[in-house]
């Protein structure tokens, strides 16, 4: 990931929420983005034929999303077979790579891998990890002490995402440093 | 009496242009010219823009806006310029080691229906 993607990221994915009118603290609606960015979401089970039928699996299936390039935009095709939580990780994946102009993308059975590797790929899941729980947000809920699932439900995505944001946007760290440093200073 | 309509290819054509020439990112661009991000965007899927969208952007531009008018057009412009999308993507799909044969075939197909069903949604 290229220098000061991080602290860009954090700024670029508040930006996003408020185009859509939601700020740090709810739940990111990826539909509401799609539609406001013109970007046509296609779900799986509404195309027909042996291809749907071979990826429209709830677990196991190849995949989970595509960014495809349709003239001067995209559409996005996703599995509507997994669950809900997984299906808007898939979405803001997706989306994120819309916003960083990335030129295709395909998202497979991990939940936080798609086919794009290297650089665009680390991007895309910073991005979408900021996108579904904000810097901002998972510090506030680190501050209230708030369990991995309390974060997962506040802001409707998977155990595993939660965890992953609780833990590595670092705001849980912060919050444990500045409690030790009040700490000490009382002692 | 003729209908006339914006031509969004070519006016995304246009600031495509401006914004290789410039080097710079569609996000930077929309700032630039002060419109929005998702504006450009939407353009780019052959949506409309609004009055003050379009007006900003051609004064932007610098040229007459009469330039990006159709008449008597059903929009279909967006499509003659697309690029063979299948030409574009079966080199990407091939090259993954972890796809079997069967799931790189029937991708191609899923893919193909999904563009064809977001321009049947329109």
């Amino acid at each position: 990931m290229r220098r000061g993607f991080k602290a860009e990221a954090r700024r670029l994915a508040l930006e996003l929420r408020a185009e859509i009118g939601t700020d740090a603290y709810a739940p990111f609606d990826p539909y509401a983005f799609a539609s406001e960015y013109g970007v046509p979401v296609v779900q799986l089970s509404a195309l027909d034929g042996a291809a749907r039928d071979h990826f429209l699996k709830a677990d196991g299936s190849a995949l989970s999303g595509a960014l495809i390039p349709h003239g001067g935009g995209v559409v996005i095709l996703e599995n509507d077979a997994q669950p809900q939580t997984r299906r808007r990780t898939t979405m803001c994946h997706e989306l994120a790579h819309v916003v960083l102009e990335h030129q295709f993308g395909l998202s497979f059975s991990d939940e936080r891998k798609c086919g794009l590797g290297g650089d665009q790929e680390a991007e895309a899941d910073w991005l979408s990890g900021e996108i579904l729980i904000p810097y901002d947000g998972a510090f506030r809920l680190a501050r209230a002490n708030a369990t991995d699932e309390q974060a997962a439900d506040a802001y409707e995505v998977s155990l595993a995402v939660a965890r992953w944001r609780m833990n590595q946007s670092g705001a849980r760290k912060v919050v444990q440093r500045t409690r030790a440093k009040w700490a000490n200073a009382y002692h | 009496m003729a209908k006339t309509t914006i031509n969004t290819a070519a006016l995304h054509s246009a600031l495509d242009a401006a914004r290789q020439e410039r080097g710079l990112s569609w996000r930077a661009l929309a700032g630039e010219i002060g419109v929005s991000p998702s504006l450009l965007s939407r353009l780019g899927n052959g949506l409309k823009p609004d009055t003050d969208g379009f007006a900003t952007i051609v004064a932007w531009l610098r040229l007459p806006a009469e330039q990006f008018f159709d008449r008597d057009s059903d929009n279909s412009s967006a499509d003659s310029r697309e690029p063979d999308l299948m030409a574009q993507l079966a080199p990407l799909l091939r090259a993954r080691k972890d796809l079997s044969e069967t799931d790189v075939k029937y991708l191609e197909q899923v893919i193909g229906l999904a563009v064809g069903h977001a321009r049947a949604q329109g």
